[in-house]
């Protein structure tokens, strides 16, 4: 049934999956009431490694991003990061141990410009933010480097533009760009491209693909090109189960995917989500 | 941030001015009033820090004033000790109120959070209204003023202690400038904006809350300790709620996330409390005397007028101005 010799993309992929993982996911349980969202899910990230997460709408897949970092408790399984537990740990604490993510709903300090978002977060990434009694001014490092950024995103000509007043599409590039100013060693992605013009999408698709190498990226996406241009690995959930998990060109190949994403007629799952 | 206010440094200027220039031609009234704003103005500077800022709208901020207020009054009566020691003393015993509160109050958000420090002015209040050993309801008296002597100076002149109380509303005003234009600074804003991404990237936003809490809160008791010394008297009224509605509506007036502001609004409310209660104001308005017991209706007037007018206060109102003017 598969379209690409096992063996070739093996080849493909770096050996990613020899290494410890860097976030483990452990038979995750978690229900909103009656409506189970979660149903003994697990997967692993190794350092370096690209996992795709795919599902129709209420699959449960931002849950599982907010069981993750932190903003809801799991009613059963655990959550590690490079072999630490951190089931119970707030997100402050998960990011500052090198977890961060963006929303699948941007949520960004609205009010604030573009420059002063990427202050905002290089002030926490740097660690300064007790700093009291010196001018933020003098922090040169933290302000060249979110010009920086913002000129590496093409967001330098709004950046003392406030940020409410831009385009979806360029709110949608500073949730991401926040998230990657953190460094961090894992790397959580809600529809990164969702309500971005085809040329916005190459932009971002190129930003995460140079990411650093040892990265653990995972992501949702209904973009199935832009899904399966970066995973190694893909993880289908339905209802909260795990429906399907292997390497991604297995998981291309399989019938499930084939007829609901890649098919001649594929699962509107979004309005955005046309392959091009 | 990077110069988000262009008007605060004049508009400080002037406010420096124009109390210099009272400072100056004022008589002994004057500097009554002069002290009573300079010192309400710490006070209001210190909950612009929470509101302003951080966006933690305290109704309970007068706890701290009332503790720096009869900290002082305790120390110096009861225990004999020396005025500045005791100043320091009420200040850390403020601050320290303030960081076992803050514990509870900072886990609490929009409603939630006016209503428990709402609770905890509340319980101070009613502390020191049955509290023996501070007088109960009938507070203490004969507190002295800080000694001065040391550089020649007697506190007990009105313009030497309005302009010694001046001074310290100016150096609070600096060192809060300072605090808000830092990395710190940067960081309460942003729980303002948006507390919850602020925590998704890994800032320590209780942390922050809880030391921004601590800072009001010392101010505050530190603008107490002074109202205890310019009055010589202290009462449970400085706790209780309205006191702490009263700083909150010079926050509002002055316009909110300016410390100037803040100055300006404890100001123009104790300008405004002395002028509308003194019955020759209107009798020189041709009217009855007796509008003057009506004080504090009028004040509501105006505090009306203010919200619905100019929301943003003094201070936005201003850089609005400044806004039009420049394009
Ligand atoms: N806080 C909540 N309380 C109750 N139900 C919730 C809550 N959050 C999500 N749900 C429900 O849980 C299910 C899973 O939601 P989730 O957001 O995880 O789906 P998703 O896979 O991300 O979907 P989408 O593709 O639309 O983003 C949905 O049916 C949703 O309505
Ligand atoms: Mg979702």
């Amino acid at each position: 049934m598969s379209a690409v010799d096992p063996v070739d993309a093996q080849a493909m992929r770096p050996p990613a999956l020899e290494r410890a993982p860097r976030l483990r996911v452990e038979s995750i349980h978690h229900a909103f009431g009656s409506l189970v969202v979660s149903d003994d899910v697990s997967l692993d990230i190794a350092p370096g490694e690209c996992h795709g997460l795919i599902g129709p709408n209420g699959a449960g897949k931002s849950t599982l991003f907010d069981i993750i970092a932190g903003e809801i408790i799991p009613l059963g399984g655990g959550v590690h990061l490079d072999g630490k537990e951190i089931t119970g740990e707030p997100p402050d604490r998960r990011a500052r141990l090198g977890l961060a993510r963006s929303f699948q709903h941007n949520d960004l300090f609205a009010e604030l410009t573009v420059r002063e978002n990427l202050i905002v977060g290089g002030i926490v990434a740097h660690g300064i933010g007790h700093v009291a009694w010196r001018a933020l001014a003098r922090e040169r490092s933290v302000c060249e480097k979110a010009e920086m950024l913002a000129m590496r995103l093409g967001l330098e000509d709004v950046l003392d533009t406030e940020v409410h007043t831009l385009s979806y599409g360029t709110r949608r590039q500073l949730e991401i760009a926040l998230a990657l100013e953190m460094e961090p060693k894992v790397l959580l992605l809600d529809e990164p491209t969702a309500g971005m013009s085809p040329e916005e999408t190459v932009h971002i698709q190129e930003r995460i693909a140079d990411s650093p190498p040892d990265l653990a990226l995972l992501i949702v996406e209904h973009d199935m090109d832009v899904l399966f241009g970066l995973a190694d690995r893909v993880t289908v959930l339905d209802y909260g189960r795990v429906l399907l998990q292997g390497d991604a060109e297995e998981v291309r190949a399989s019938d499930i995917v084939r007829q609901r994403y890649l098919g001649t007629d594929p699962v509107p799952t979004t309005p955005v989500s046309i392959p091009s | 941030m990077p110069d988000r206010d262009p008007v605060e440094r004049p508009f400080a200027l002037v406010v420096a001015l124009v109390a210099l220039a009272a400072w100056v031609g004022g008589d002994f009234f004057m500097h009554e009033v002069l002290s009573e704003i300079a010192i309400l103005s710490i006070f209001a500077m210190s909950l612009s820090l929470l509101v302003g800022q951080v966006g933690m709208v305290s109704m309970g901020h007068a706890a701290f004033f009332a503790t720096g207020a009869y900290a002082t009054a305790a120390l110096t009566i009861h225990l004999q000790w020396q005025v500045l020691p005791a100043l320091l003393a009420a200040t850390l015993i403020a601050a320290l109120l303030a960081a076992l509160t803050g514990l509870f109050a900072i886990r609490t958000r929009g409603i939630f959070f006016i209503m428990i420090t709402l609770a905890i002015g509340q319980m101070v209040h009613a502390y020191l209204f049955k509290a023996r050993a501070f007088g109960a309801d009938d507070g203490m008296g004969g507190i002295p003023r800080m000694d001065l002597a040391w550089i020649g100076l007697d506190s007990n002149e009105p313009e030497v202690f309005s302009a010694s109380v001046l001074i310290i509303a100016a150096i609070v005003w600096f060192l809060l400038r300072i605090l808000v234009r830092s990395p710190y600074g940067a960081m309460l804003l942003a729980i303002h904006h948006n507390e919850h991404r602020l925590r998704a990237l890994g800032g320590f936003v209780a942390h922050f809350k809880l030391l921004a809490f601590v800072i009001a809160g010392t101010i505050a008791g530190l603008a107490g300790s002074l109202t205890a010394q310019h009055t010589a008297f202290v009462s449970p009224d400085l706790g209780f709620w309205t006191v702490s509605g009263e700083v909150l509506i010079m926050v509002i007036v002055g316009g909110m996330g300016s410390l100037t502001g803040a100055i300006a609004g404890a100001a123009v409310l104790t300008l405004l409390r002395h002028t509308l209660s003194d019955s020759s104001f209107w009798q020189n308005l041709g009217l009855d005397s007796g509008l003057a017991s009506y004080w504090q209706f009028m004040m509501g007037v105006f505090f009306i007028v203010m919200v619905v007018f100019a929301t943003d206060g003094i201070h936005g109102r201003l850089r609005r101005l400044w806004q039009s003017i420049k394009g």
